[in-house]
């Protein structure tokens, strides 16, 4: 993402509406009040090892309407999701859901990483985002443990239809 | 005590282990686990970052479950925790939001009524068996075995679904105690340990879990011990792969809490559970009921 700022900003890419938009959505109610203080990215775990990722940085190109630059960049997905920003806020911004609101809004855009999107396609084969090897259930009893509960895939198929949960499994192999 | 018990996907796909130690402990401290016919997967971070009603109505469905079982839920793993508990906390402060996940649900004959309670295991070990109860069973204390406690991220993060926030964290130190070993604090204790970040950076996340290992190194520990499966492959098997990418070894065993209350309470690991640590656990085995 300092590529992406480095390069001059033209108003023309400013959505100003951007962040009403985000402050609508559970999550990230609480947008505005970042006054930039940098907490966030001094305790984030990530922001240490990364050249990239900068909490603080997403929350004000957010506010600034930089949609497309938010929602394109490969940065967003560098959050771990260990809340450590969120608990620390000063202001109270729930800067990780920020985060996840501005990801459902990219992935609405087929932004999704392919591990992601292996989860989906797993959920949708087994109920879980992690397929359980055929040989571990066949193992587990001469360990000692009992068969795994039965899942529901009739109705579990039913509620992934109603939900935009499938589109991410589609877009697989595009 | 009874739980709707929910194994989630990560512990019997990699840590059968864990699953069977917390099946031999729950029946000695009178928990009882019934199985969850028809429940799916938590919903974690992962799925969360694609669609916030495809999250909620993939955790509501299990909580769903446990209502009708009667239940509480007893969730093993720290993303099932986390997931679980936001989406009932969510659902039980937000009727708007209940009411669309409510319409999502009833297509299925479910309905989210808000009466379930989500508890991980330490956490049920501590408000429900109680730390007398859990130090009574010790039989076989680890005294002098020095832990760097890994409490995982979603054990207590983030505060607002976290009402007794730190608690999560003494409550594991104590805990740890109970079991005649020494939990010493260490700077990186509450960090992530990089496990998130698999498949999607894993250099950044290789960087993190050094961090962590080298702050628990630098605290003078025989053993890490964790409740979240994500963070033990992390550290366990991460070290292994730390020591071809930096040429940093640690050799520190990593143990599931459930592991080591189970050899606390005079119940030996079988063959397979000792292989099933990358980095071999034998120091803590000799140290087993040694006193």
């Amino acid at each position: 993402m300092t590529e992406a700022v480095q390069r001059p900003i033209k108003s023309s890419e400013i959505d100003s509406k951007f962040k009403y938009e985000i402050s609508k959505m559970h999550g990230g109610e609480k947008l505005m009040r970042c006054f930039q203080c940098g907490t966030c990215t001094s305790d984030c775990p990530i922001a240490r090892f990364s050249d990239t990722y900068r909490p603080r940085q997403i929350i004000r190109m957010t506010q600034l309407g930089l949609k497309d630059r938010v929602l394109n960049s490969d940065t967003l997905w560098l959050c771990a999701s260990c809340f450590t920003c969120t608990d620390r806020c000063p202001q109270d911004v729930e800067v990780a859901s920020v985060i996840r609101v501005l990801r459902n809004l990219a992935a609405e855009r087929g932004h999704v990483p392919q591990v992601f999107k292996e989860q989906c396609s797993s959920i949708l084969e087994s109920g879980y985002a992690y397929k359980i090897p055929e040989l571990r259930l066949k193992k587990r009893e001469t360990l000692g443990l009992p068969p795994l509960p039965k899942g529901n895939p009739e109705s579990l198929g039913k509620t992934l239809r109603t939900v935009h949960f499938l589109k991410h499994v589609e877009k697989k192999g595009e | 005590m009874k739980y709707a018990f929910f194994l989630g996907c990560l512990i019997p796909a990699r840590e059968p282990q864990y699953e069977n130690s917390v099946r031999k402990i729950a029946p000695e401290l009178d928990m009882e686990l019934v199985e969850m016919e028809g429940a799916n997967c938590c919903a974690p971070f992962s799925i969360q970052s694609l669609d916030y009603m495809s999250w909620l109505a993939l955790a509501a469905r299990n909580l769903c479950m446990a209502e009708q079982m009667n239940l509480n839920i007893l969730a093993l793993c720290n993303d099932c925790y986390e997931s679980l508990l936001a989406t009932n906390t969510i659902l039980k402060e937000n009727h708007e939001v209940r009411d669309k996940v409510n319409d999502i649900l009833a297509d299925v004959g479910l309905e989210f009524k808000g009466k379930t309670d989500v508890k991980i295991f330490s956490d049920a070990l501590y408000e429900d068996v109680g730390i007398k109860r859990v130090k009574d069973a010790v039989k076989k204390p680890f005294n002098g075995l020095r832990v760097a406690v890994q409490p995982g991220c979603h054990l207590t993060k983030p505060k607002r679904i976290h009402f007794k926030q730190q608690m999560g964290v003494t409550a594991l130190d104590e805990l740890v105690q109970a079991t005649g070993a020494i939990s010493v604090p260490y700077e990186r204790k509450e960090a992530c340990c990089g496990g998130p970040l698999r498949g999607i950076n894993d250099e950044v996340a290789l960087h993190v879990a050094k961090q962590k290992l080298d702050s628990i190194r630098a605290a003078g520990v025989d053993s890490i011990v964790t409740v979240c499966p994500f963070c033990f492959l992390e550290l366990d098997m991460g070290q292994l792969e730390i020591k071809r990418h930096f040429k940093t070894e640690y050799d520190l065993p990593v143990l599931n809490f459930a592991d080591l209350l189970r050899m606390a309470m005079g119940m030996k690991l079988e063959n397979w559970e000792i292989k099933a640590h990358r980095i071999p656990i034998t120091k803590i085995l000799n140290m087993a009921g040694a006193k």
